[in-house]
């Protein structure tokens, strides 16, 4: 077990190195850099903001430059916000879209998963039918309305949660529930559909013979075994919940991360959008091999070596 | 996304929505809560450059002289100056009783200090060029001196600048950010991120006293301010990316007053009788208009470009365009700024019949003919995006001729732009001026070979009227000039001046003295809450 989690600890550099030249190659060929702002410059200003990020450099010498800078545990300065430390923003920011995602997730699978125990369990009755409508619809659904139709619910006419601002926990509800809904749609389905195949199976029937409650046999010998597809997406859920939600964020006015590296790219802001794809490469990975160790616990005949 | 917003503005639209009396907390706290879209780049004097964080700066830093809301150059350090040396020497006498907000003295030599920080390379500051015309100061830029021989502190509180060559504008240009004064024993003690809340590093009423994040800055009064005593305690800023979210939480009375608003936002405000009362908008000194390359093919030719201007229907475009909040253009400089034709010349007409004749008359009759070309954009400023298809519309109906759309990220554009030889011969531009003086959009954008003069406009009348009034100290004599070069780009239809922006804002009514300039917000040392 050690030497399997130092064999993919180590797995990380190549990587990174990897994850970084394909990146750096990226973004520096996403045409205009990030002084192209349009606003009015001397030529020698140009060259000055040039020669300050390496820009006037060869390409490969500032990935070397970069690559050294990082080895340092420097992720550089912004080009764009020019006072900021790549890492400060990350640092600053990174936990607000983690509490978002984390309040979501939680969400999305409180909803979900009984929502889909429960849908399995009573096949093609008329509860499964409704279930499933709701959770096809809701997945149709873009969380920007749910966001829209909660503010107009609980913000504006009830007055009962903040329309925005993050800080408080009276600002997590809203944000969370229109990001999770969605997802609880999916997760609901996939529910569904692992307990199905579950429920098939000869252990199914030695569970009910032997004079298990259906309930304790349906959570015990079923939910169990169904757990192992909806832990991968779960762990694809994940990876969705770091990236922040971009129409979330905007529309609530949360200083998460999603925001700030649409912004950052478009902006041309190398240094920034280069942070931004590092660390997220290695809370993917850390999200991955999180799951990989999970199905060890979850289902003890499958060995990690 | 935009349907995300529109929807929004239709919901609140339609809701009864109450709006929570937040007004006396407000008041009694003395705070004015604003909400901006953006975060400021930097509180750097020498290294901001966008009007975000211009807006917030101003109120922290001072320069010699200071722009007022009528665009005149009024008095800040600086009490007086004169103009010698055949308009090349400028001197002015400081106010002795001005400190930073940590108590030091203002002296002339911390102008001398911060003018040859701002200049240096390794301050790397985008908007040098506005110190440029200071005699030794292209040597700093380029490293190859420490100090600009034109700078010098001849007593404790009289500053000298010469210059290369005289310079009417001058006196407006070191009213602007890169010639604000700086404590330099603030920025000696840590160069390179020295611009952090609670520096105290500037003269103004509102020093940035803390900073959440990049998302709230809180600005607090500064009760020894040389211009006195500020009404309000103090600014808290919010950044708060959807314009129409802002609204929706000004409405509950989370904010005080809220800035640029987008065209979303207006017409949520434009459905509900309460925001449209306390609604406001004012010109901005910015013009959005067509580009055509003036020396190439088919717009080398006066009757097409003319034909171009009378095809496109301005007040219609407006509407689509910016809800409404501008006005149609005519003269390139825009209104209220001096040596501007707009207030007296009239837009070209909106006259298809006149149009396709002109269009004919080119050697294209019903745009048979008519070379195959592409309009290039950027929905980097928002402010015009939808505005694209309603031109390419009247273009096709008015004069039969097809139009390509090319959207672009502004930053591609900003550098397809720069490179002559990927230039477009059609394309949407918009700036704004950075001082309210004809000489910077006429002489960077204006005269032969000017670095943004994108249409590669030439004519050596109009350049001989341009260097004239930048050379002349005399401000009548100048705007007369400025606007006889006007007048000979409007005759020569060398842009299609589409319209002048306005800047838009919501403001509580127990706010008093908010507003906007036509460069910037207002500062707010006039700003005061009733109680």
């Amino acid at each position: 077990m050690a030497a399997y989690i130092i064999r993919r600890i180590l797995a990380l550099i190549p990587i990174w190195i990897g994850v970084s030249f394909i990146a750096f190659v990226l973004v520096h060929a996403i045409p205009g850099g990030p002084f192209d702002t349009g606003a009015i410059r001397s030529r020698q200003a140009t060259e000055n903001l040039l020669h300050v990020y390496h820009l006037d450099k060869p390409l490969f010498e500032q990935y070397i430059l970069y690559i050294w800078q990082v080895l340092h545990g420097d992720l550089g300065q912004s080009m764009v916000n020019r006072g900021l430390s790549v890492s400060a923003v990350i640092k600053g920011r990174f936990p607000t879209s983690a509490e978002l995602g984390a309040a979501a997730l939680a969400v999305s699978l409180c909803v979900g998963i009984p929502a889909g125990i429960i849908s399995a369990a009573r096949r093609n009755s008329w509860l499964d039918h409704l279930v499933m409508f709701t959770a096809t619809a809701g997945y149709a659904i873009p969380n920007f309305v749910f966001a829209l139709v909660l503010i107009l619910v609980f913000g504006l006419s009830l007055h009962l949660l903040p329309l925005g601002g993050w800080g408080t926990l009276s600002d997590v509800p809203l944000p969370a529930i229109a990001l999770g809904l969605p997802w609880a749609g999916l997760v609901a389905r996939m529910t569904r559909a692992s307990m199905l195949e579950a429920l098939n199976r000869d252990y199914m029937r030695t569970a009910y013979a032997k004079g298990l409650s259906p309930f304790a046999a349906l959570m015990r010998h079923a939910f169990r075994n169904a757990l192992i597809p909806l832990t991968t997406l779960v762990a694809l859920l994940a990876a969705e919940v770091i990236t922040g939600s971009l129409i979330i964020e905007n529309i609530f006015g949360i200083p998460g991360i999603g925001h700030y590296m649409v912004d950052s790219i478009l902006g041309a802001d190398y240094t920034m959008t280069l942070g931004f794809i590092m660390f997220y490469a290695t809370t993917i990975f850390i999200a991955n091999f999180l799951v990989d160790l999970s199905y060890g616990w979850i289902d003890p005949r499958i060995r990690l070596a | 996304m935009i349907v995300g917003l529109a929807l929004l503005g239709l919901l609140m639209s339609t809701a009864a929505v109450a709006s929570v009396a937040h007004h006396s907390k407000a008041a009694a706290s003395g705070v004015l809560r604003i909400v901006v879209t953006q975060p400021p780049d930097s509180f750097d004097p020498a290294v901001l450059s966008d009007n975000r964080s211009i807006e917030l700066a101003q109120n922290a830093f001072d320069g010699l002289v200071d722009v007022n809301n009528q665009m005149k150059v009024v008095p800040a350090v600086a009490s007086s100056w004169k103009v010698s040396g055949g308009g090349k020497v400028y001197t002015f006498t400081l106010r002795q009783n001005v400190r930073f907000q940590n108590g030091d003295p203002v002296v002339a030599q911390d102008f001398v200090d911060e003018f040859n920080r701002a200049l240096a390379p390794a301050t790397a500051s985008p908007d040098s060029f506005f110190l440029t015309d200071i005699a030794g100061a292209d040597a700093v830029t380029k490293g190859k001196a420490k100090t600009a021989s034109g700078v010098k502190a001849i007593g404790k509180y009289t500053l000298r600048v010469t210059l290369t060559h005289p310079a009417g504008y001058f006196p407006s240009l070191v009213s602007r950010w890169p010639a604000w004064v700086v404590d330099p024993k603030v920025v000696a003690k840590n160069p390179k991120n020295w611009a952090v809340p609670g520096n105290n590093a500037g003269t103004g009423p509102f020093p940035l006293s803390k900073a959440v994040g990049d998302t709230q800055f809180t600005f607090t009064a500064n009760p020894n301010y040389f211009g006195g005593k500020p009404k309000l305690r103090g600014v808290q800023v919010t950044v708060l990316p959807s314009s129409a979210a802002a609204v929706a939480r000004y409405q509950s009375g989370d904010f005080d007053a809220v800035v640029n608003l987008d065209a979303a936002a207006i017409q949520v405000v434009n459905s509900n009788s309460t925001l449209k009362a306390q609604f406001h908008s004012k010109p901005l000194l910015r013009t959005v208009w067509l580009g055509m390359g003036y020396d190439k093919p088919p717009f080398n030719n006066l009757k097409v470009r003319q034909a171009f201007n009378h095809a496109i229907d301005r007040t219609a475009l407006i509407n689509v365009a910016a809800a409404g909040q501008a006005t149609p253009g005519s003269g390139w400089l825009p209104p209220g700024l001096p040596g501007s034709i707009a207030g007296t010349q009239k837009p070209y007409s909106y006259d298809p019949a006149l149009a396709k004749q002109l269009l004919s008359q080119a050697g294209y009759p019903n745009g048979q003919g008519f070379p195959a070309v592409d309009l290039y954009y950027t929905l980097g400023t928002g402010e015009y995006e939808q505005a694209f298809e309603f031109i390419q519309n009247q273009l096709q109906q008015n004069l039969g001729v097809t139009i390509g759309l090319k959207p672009m990220p502004a930053n591609g554009f900003n550098a397809m732009m720069g490179n002559a030889s990927q230039r477009p011969v059609f394309y949407a531009y918009s700036f704004g001026l950075d001082y309210p003086d004809a000489q910077e959009q006429t002489t960077y954008l204006g005269i032969t070979g000017a670095g943004y003069n994108f249409e590669n406009y030439s004519n050596p009348k109009y350049d001989a009227l341009v260097n004239s009034a930048n050379a002349s100290a005399n401000q009548a004599k100048r705007a007369a000039l400025y606007a006889a070069s006007e007048k000979l780009r409007y005759n020569q239809a060398v842009d299609i001046v589409l319209y002048y922006p306005n800047t838009t804002w919501l403001v509580k009514p127990y706010v008093h003295g908010f507003g906007e300039s036509p460069l910037y917000t207002k500062k707010w040392i006039g700003v005061s809450l009733t109680k």
